[in-house]
């Protein structure tokens, strides 16, 4: 069951990934935030409808804890609006880090990108979440997410 | 039976046999015998639909001609490509979400309501999983207004939650009600009842299906049917259209199903042309049952007149 997270936290979760990627805050202007269980933030446009018993509204964009986790889905769906923190790879590299492969050397022409959450991305699109720590990225790809892409 | 269909069962010997009782069920309704035959030996190319949600459609069909797919584009739907030459299931585009791989007759229960669909503010899909139909809903709300998608099976939910977030869906609420237990406070604009069914129409894709085909199984399915799409309309708003579908060609699944609600309830039936694809009227009658006349403005597809599976759709609207 999810709940509906009040304004001024809403704030916080929405400034902390605007900050860390470089994202204009207008882009989440026609959104509302829930709550579900584990500290799973899920993001519904506006109007967000009052269903009883409703499982999950929206998608899961992010996970509070001490920090706010972005998600796989985040970055997908907002990925154009990422400013920084954005790590571009090649096709062969994409292809390892969506099979599984853990670990990866930062790249060495990456500029604006510093420890915390990164945005993986291809061909200019972000597609995946990755966790940036001492020149190491370390894959944040779901277990469930992880397959096999032959063609990128 | 003709020599033709004969020969057709007979030569090739990895697709199962097509019992007796199929066809006996089924050749009466069709116009030409040996074309349904022989298209459901036809194995089924793969189709996707460009998401217009994550993607434009003229970049992505390039990259996936660079990518060595040959691809035919649907008159009937310009955003649906039949595919061949790469399997579209393991391409980045899909793993983004740019595409959606999906059997072309499946793309149409919300083709039929696509312009309730752009104004609507509250939807219903009532059984929903896998999420093939919610993400096109989505998508045709561009992402606007409410939508619902009801699924009770918690396995398939996950299926669901994965496609609505690689697709960008951002307006939907999922809920896990056995449909008939779906709480009245709520009246939706659109309802969506893409039923739970025997899947005959479907042997194209899996021609196992004919290994255990009955015709009583339709029985079974035809009173969660009936409930099914009662409990659909009842969650209607006075006005409101309902789509019922499935992927059964059994006229107890669908014209049987369909022509209760009209007896019971103020419920009317548009017919809902598709052009540049072939619909044929439903059945008036079924094994000596005569079927409100009405009936006859849902929709039958057979495989061969549009190199689909087999389906039926109809928009039945409520009354105000
Ligand atoms: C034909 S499938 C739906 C396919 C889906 N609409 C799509 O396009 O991806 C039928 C679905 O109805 C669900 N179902 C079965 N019984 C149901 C019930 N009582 N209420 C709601 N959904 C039900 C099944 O679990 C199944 O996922």
């Amino acid at each position: 069951m999810s709940e509906r997270i009040e304004r001024d936290e809403v704030n916080r979760i929405i400034t902390a990934l605007c900050e860390r990627f470089g994202v204009d805050e207008s882009v989440f202007e026609d959104c509302a935030l829930y709550l579900g269980s584990k500290g799973k933030v899920y993001l519904h446009h506006l109007p967000a409808p009052e269903i009883v018993g409703a499982a999950i509204v929206g998608m899961h964009i992010a996970t509070v804890a001490k920090t706010v986790k972005p998600t796989t889905n985040f970055f997908q769906t907002f990925g154009r609006h990422l400013r920084k923190n954005v790590v571009h790879v090649s096709s062969d590299v994409a292809r390892e880090m969506i099979i599984g492969q853990e670990v990866l050397a930062l790249p060495q022409d990456c500029e604006e990108v510093t420890t915390g959450y990164v945005a993986i991305a291809c061909d200019g699109r972000p597609f995946m979440c990755a966790f940036l720590k001492d020149g190491e990225i370390r894959n944040m790809l779901s277990k469930g997410r992880r397959r096999v892409v032959e063609l990128i | 039976m003709s020599k033709s269909i004969s020969k057709s069962l007979g030569d090739k010997s990895e697709f199962p046999k097509i019992p007796d009782e199929f066809l006996e069920r089924y050749a009466p309704l069709v116009d030409d015998v040996d074309e349904f035959v022989g298209s459901l030996r036809t194995p089924l190319a793969k189709a996707f639909r460009v998401n217009p949600l994550r993607a434009e459609v003229e970049a992505t069909i390039e990259k996936l001609e660079r990518h060595g797919a040959k691809l035919k584009r649907c008159e009937w739907y310009p955003d649906a490509f039949v595919c061949e030459g790469i399997d579209p299931n393991s391409t980045m585009e899909n793993f983004l979400g740019l595409i959606y791989v999906q059997e072309l007759t499946s793309m149409l229960p919300p083709l039929v309501a696509r312009e309730e669909l752009t104004s609507a503010g509250l939807v219903l899909d009532a059984c929903a999983a896998p999420g093939s139909k919610t993400t096109q809903i989505a998508a045709l709300m561009r992402n606007e207004g409410a939508l619902v998608a009801n699924e009770p099976n918690f396995g398939r939910t996950r299926s669901l939650k994965h496609n609505l977030a690689r697709c960008g869906v951002l307006n939907t609420t999922i809920t896990n009600f056995d449909l008939l237990q779906f709480p009245k406070d709520v009246e939706f604009d659109v309802v969506f009842v893409d039923a739970p069914c025997s899947s005959d129409g479907t042997v194209r894709k899996s021609p196992n299906i004919l290994r255990t085909w009955r015709k009583e199984r339709s029985l079974k399915y035809m009173n969660l049917q009936k409930q099914l799409i009662r409990k659909g309309f009842e969650l209607l708003r006075p006005g409101g259209a309902l789509v019922y579908s499935t992927c059964s060609l059994s006229p107890i699944e669908n014209e049987v199903v369909v022509d209760f609600l009209l007896r019971n309830f103020d419920a009317n039936i548009e017919w809902t042309p598709v052009p540049h694809f072939q619909l044929t009227p439903a059945l008036t009658e079924f094994e000596g049952v005569t079927f409100r006349p009405e009936v006859m403005r849902a929709a039958r597809i057979w495989p061969h007149h549009n190199d689909t599976n087999g389906f039926f759709v109809t928009k039945i609207r409520k009354g105000l």
